[in-house]
């Protein structure tokens, strides 16, 4: 069942249309990736669901609420992990997490379990009683999420989370979003970071310029574009008769050399037609240095689906 | 009401962690009041006079009692020395403002620094010294008279007042209306640092969009209407602690005569607060940088303080007059009233502005708080 529905949703500024006719679907328990450059529509999506911008068309349902009719009912199902940090610099990073679990609601005993569990949960449990001033990058960040998981929402967004941090901090946090799910939570998780989407999700969305350009498991996704592995091959040198006679393959949908010595070709049915270019390779004198089968990663995904590599956005 | 109260308490532990709030509105009210209180209300206080008297017992006997008379004790505050030289060091080290040593009838004059002090102190000498020549004369002359006769025949040569001291801030100065300087800028300062607490509130949801918090407030199963109302009660509720601190200090270290109508003090500072709050809200919807809503507040704050002769006391019928426009004006005239002794039902019509004033804000500000409190 969908915990997350998306129903034909736009938003609009002015002229620009940010969010362009959304559908999909989030089921409970996933961690869903969505996944794009800046300015492709995901932190206004994000912000639709979480009840900050108000919708222009479209439905947005959350545990069979409606964000429109009842915006308060889906606001305390949901953990909102802005992408700009979001704590007060005036208050400890105890009195941080607990001013926001009594908005929550949280009282008494179940409060203060809470919010030590979620200090615990980020690692801050020996810094509760510091001001984030005193924080680097990283504990601020872990602060910023601490301050949206600790009255166990169904649903936890966050909002590029790992932006400026180093890398244990962001290892650090990939692991709790694993936990977090794993707990029972189901995550949306925006990036432009594709790495970062692909290691953790369990469906990933694409978006540019407004729109899902595709959506499902990261196999699915590839299924879809039609994409296939790379072989990369590296030699001692590199002759233009033997480039030839490989790029002529009838079985090289793709062909790229690369720093002189590497080539990077598609070739279907590997399997069978490898030999017949490890054979061009000894006939022309060549000697096989190294031989890498590449996946079809998200970046050639966004690639295929957008004519543009996901950095070009950023 | 649990939540907007929530949202106060947060407010107010913000505010009070802040240094800067701290200093600018607790610390910067209380050491104006010090500094223009005490500069202007200096002139009033006795001169501090060194004496040395040697020779005629009758003379050194009258100089001494005539200083320790309650005539003498608004205009000199005494030391009796042992010589002349100990009057001389006086003056030299400050401890003194005048010198003068009475030596076997001869009358000598030490002026000090201040030209103000030495005319006060001469006025009042030389009235004394002249009373004492003519009583000499008198008794040479008519030497039946009793002394009686010759203290009415004194007092009808003029007034017993040597000298009227009409320096701008003593008590019934026609510029202070009736209050000393300490008790007419503790009112300007009190309403001028109330009315910047508005300011604080303004920046303070200007800091909260800029920081993000805000947007995490917008996520929170909290309404608008108790976001808003919880951070204007915190800032309301810092203002009258604020009022309440600069009140109880400058009482207890300045010595600051508030009258005893309290209640209605508390009552004039609420309005105030709340007409500074709505007003941020108002400035809010406008203005999103921290440095446009400081401009503008501190110009109006400041040209209002100014127009109702918080700064400088008389300005003239012209500015007295746009003064009546401002609400430090009417919450000046309610304080003082007060502060003579009145209570706040004799103020009905001024107060009666004063809320008339914060209710127009108040309205303006539920017309503008969505805008105030928008994201972007």
């Amino acid at each position: 069942m969908a915990l997350v529905e998306f129903k034909g949703v736009v938003k609009k500024y002015e002229t620009h249309i940010s969010v362009n006719h959304l559908n999909l679907n989030i089921a409970q328990g996933e961690i869903f990736g969505l996944l794009g450059p800046n300015g492709a529509g995901k932190s206004t999506t994000i912000h639709l669901l979480a009840g900050l911008l108000p919708l222009d068309s479209g439905e947005i349902m959350l545990d069979g609420y409606s964000t429109a009719k009842n915006p308060l009912e889906v606001k305390r199902r949901i953990g909102l992990v802005p992408q700009d940090l979001a704590i007060y610099e005036m208050l400890s990073a105890r009195e941080n997490v607990t001013f926001f679990g009594k908005l929550f609601g949280l009282k008494g005993t179940v409060l203060k379990e809470r919010v030590e569990e979620a200090l615990a949960f980020t690692g801050l449990q020996n810094y509760a009683k510091d001001r984030p001033g005193t924080f680097s990058g990283g504990m601020k960040r872990r602060l910023n999420i601490a301050c949206a998981i600790m009255h166990r929402p169904k649903l936890i967004i966050m909002d590029e989370p790992t932006v400026g941090i180093d890398p244990q901090s962001r290892n650090h946090i990939l692991e709790s979003v694993k936990k977090l799910n794993a707990m029972g939570s189901t995550i949306i998780y925006t990036s432009h970071y594709m790495e970062e989407v692909e290691a953790i999700s369990t469906k990933i969305g694409i978006m540019d310029q407004g729109k899902l350009v595709a959506h499902g498991t990261k196999e699915e996704l590839v299924q879809q574009a039609g994409l296939q592995e790379r072989l990369m091959i590296e030699t001692n040198k590199m002759t233009d008769d033997a480039a030839e006679e490989i790029r002529k393959h009838p079985r090289v949908s793709l062909f790229h050399i690369r720093e002189g010595t590497q080539l990077e070709l598609v070739l279907q049915e590997s399997q069978t037609y490898l030999q017949d270019i490890l054979f061009i390779l000894s006939k022309h004198s060549l000697k096989l240095q190294k031989l890498t089968r590449v996946e079809p990663d998200l970046e050639s995904l966004f690639l295929t689906l957008t004519g543009r590599t996901l950095r070009d956005g950023v | 009401m649990r939540l907007a109260l929530l949202m106060a308490w947060n407010e107010v532990v913000q505010l009070i962690r802040s240094r800067t709030v701290l200093l600018m509105l607790l610390g910067l009210p209380l050491l104006l009041i010090f500094l223009l209180g005490n500069t202007l209300e200096s002139d009033s206080k006795p001169v501090k006079l060194s004496v040395f008297a040697e020779g005629s017992e009758s003379i050194v006997e009258k100089f001494k009692i005539y200083l320790t008379s309650s005539d003498a004790e608004s205009h000199f505050d005494p030391l009796f020395r042992e010589d002349e030289e100990t009057v001389k060091e006086d003056l030299r080290s400050g401890k003194s403002d005048y010198g003068v040593v009475v030596l076997d009838g001869a009358v000598r004059y030490y002026p000090g620094k201040f030209i103000e002090r030495n005319l006060i102190a001469e006025s009042v000498l030389n009235r004394l010294v002249s009373e004492m020549k003519l009583r000499h004369s008198a008794n040479a002359v008519l030497p039946q008279l009793s002394d009686e006769q010759l203290n009415a025949a004194i007092s009808s040569t003029g007034s017993r007042d040597f000298v009227q001291i009409g320096n701008l801030v003593a008590r019934n100065s026609a510029d202070f209306n009736n209050f000393s300087a300490l008790q007419y800028y503790s009112v300007a300062y009190l309403i001028m640092f109330l009315l910047y607490s508005g300011m604080t509130a303004a920046i303070s949801l200007a800091e909260e969009r800029k920081d993000g918090t805000l947007l995490r407030l917008y996520a929170m199963p909290i309404s608008l209407n108790a976001m808003l109302f919880g951070k204007l009660l915190g800032a309301t509720f810092f203002a009258l602690i604020q009022a309440a601190i600069i009140v109880v200090f400058t009482k207890s270290v300045y010595g600051v005569d508030w009258g005893t109508d309290y209640a209605g003090i508390a009552a004039v500072c609420l309005l105030v607060s709340v007409a500074t709050v709505c007003f941020a809200v108002i400035i809010s919807s406008f203005l999103r940088s921290r440095r446009a809503i400081e401009s503008i507040f501190s110009l109006l704050v400041v040209s209002m303080t100014f127009l109702s002769g918080g700064m400088i006391a008389d300005l003239g019928p012209t500015v007295r007059k746009i003064g009546k426009f401002t609400l430090n004006h009417w919450a000046n005239e309610a304080i003082r009233t007060m502060m003579a002794g009145g209570a706040l039902r004799d103020n009905l019509q001024v107060i009666g502005i004063l809320g008339a004033i914060a209710a127009v804000l108040l309205a303006l500000s539920v017309l503008r708080f969505r805008k105030a409190v928008a994201l972007a």
